[in-house]
């Protein structure tokens, strides 16, 4: 109301730039978007603790020993922080040989990469790996 | 000059609109980057629990139209104008966030789109207030637009302006860790040292500035009247933001009340800052 008359008699000046409405209807989309991604989980998310299993990808000849490329999976419904990955080598006639890892964060539904360090090379014999424990976030 | 039928078409509007969008975006930057390079903030975009997460958002959109109204990068005058600005703003926070995140090489493979989308939220929020300060902050040219109604606020849009300050400070520290750990190592009498140093620094910032918004009228200010005005209710802003802040991202599950009293004192220290200096920030 404190506009002056003119502003009436030409609206053009101070009217809508067709970019103001496209950025405007991006935001409005992204808004959408984030709230339905966001609402979808809250009501239908699993809720379920955290379950962290560890695959072996590739084993690698390094320097100094052997380098089992892994993956921690958290296949639960809860992210896990500190995770703590532990890997057992057993070789026929042998002691066995632990190496272990710690994955800052694992977010639920997701993977995250890691490795773990061993003397002897793993492709010769029984490898076990498991998470040992996690904190929530 | 030809009369436009509108400025729908019209190229110089739409170019200064651009301006406008790429000013907003430095502004984004420059506020969000020290909270887009904190791990903490990688995280909070999935660890939040969802439903917070969802209040928090919902309480940025009245702020984003309080702000735009307020210090929008355009100066508008009616609501539609103040929606768009909002949205727009929100819009750049993403894109800006999204962006800088992809640079960081914070997203990436094996993370679920319910987790990129969680990030990008998290840190597209103070963004999009970076983005609308923008216009402010980078000299915007509203003759008779933004600049010469901030005068004529009442108090409550100065005590909103403080809230928004409060919010642009803390916002920045909120999320780490460290924020937790000064207020384990802190002892009570830290604490209220702490407060104590807060509000005199609040109190001393608002009487030599003026408060938030205020025209330059040094007569009626006097020291009991900014105390009572403008300290003590910006210390209590200060402090509400903190405890809000800290329930949204989940630190007040499970902690003792007098520890989270401590955080709140902690994060309170620059969330008054900011509350205190709105003035100059916004």
């Amino acid at each position: 109301m404190a506009r002056k008359p003119t502003a009436k008699a030409n609206p053009g000046a101070h009217g809508t730039p067709l970019l103001e409405w496209i950025a405007g209807a991006v935001g409005l989309v992204l808004v959408l978007m984030t709230l339905a991604v966001i609402g979808h989980e809250a009501v239908f998310g699993d809720t379920s603790p955290p379950a962290v299993t560890v695959e072996t990808r590739e084993i690698h000849a390094v320097k100094g020993g052997w380098l089992v490329e892994i993956e921690a999976i958290n296949s639960g419904g809860s992210p896990a922080a500190q995770v703590a990955v532990e890997g057992e080598l057993t070789l026929p006639g042998q002691p066995p040989e632990t190496a272990e890892a710690s994955f800052d964060y694992v977010p639920d539904q997701s993977r995250r990469r890691g490795g773990l360090f061993f003397t002897a090379d793993p492709r010769g014999g029984r490898l076990s790996l498991r998470a040992r424990g996690y904190t929530e976030p | 000059m030809a009369k436009p039928a509108s400025a729908l078409m019209s190229a110089p509007a739409n170019l200064d609109y651009l301006t406008s969008l790429a000013r907003a975006a430095g502004g984004a930057l420059l506020f969000a980057f020290p909270l887009l390079m904190t791990m903490e903030m990688w995280q909070l975009g999935h660890s939040m629990d969802r439903w917070r997460l969802l209040v928090f958002i919902g309480s940025a959109a009245p702020m984003l139209l309080g702000l735009s109204y307020y210090a929008g990068f355009e100066p508008t005058f009616r609501l539609l104008d103040e929606v768009l600005d909002a949205l727009a703003a929100f819009a750049v926070g993403m894109v800006v966030s999204l962006v800088a995140l992809l640079l960081l090489g914070q997203i990436g493979g094996g993370m679920t789109f319910g987790e990129v989308i969680g990030k990008l939220a998290v840190c597209a929020i103070p963004a999009s207030i970076g983005a609308l300060v923008a216009g402010k902050q980078f000299g915007g040219k509203g003759e008779d637009g933004g600049v010469r109604r901030k005068e004529h606020i009442g108090y409550l849009g100065r005590l909103f302006l403080m809230l928004v300050g409060a919010i642009f400070l803390a916002f920045s520290v909120a999320p780490t860790e460290e924020m937790i750990l000064i207020a384990y190592m802190m002892s009570p009498w830290h604490a209220l040292l702490l407060a104590a140093a807060t509000l005199l620094l609040l109190q001393g910032f608002v009487f030599g500035l003026g408060f938030p918004g205020q025209s330059e009228r040094r007569g009626d200010r006097s020291l009991l009247r900014t105390v009572l005005v403008s300290t003590l209710p910006g210390y209590g802003i200060a402090l509400l933001i903190s405890l809000y802040c800290l329930w949204a991202f989940g630190r007040l599950q499970g902690t003792n009340p007098h520890e989270i009293a401590q955080m709140t004192v902690v994060l309170a220290f620059p969330a008054g800052l900011g509350a205190a200096t709105a003035r100059l920030v916004i």
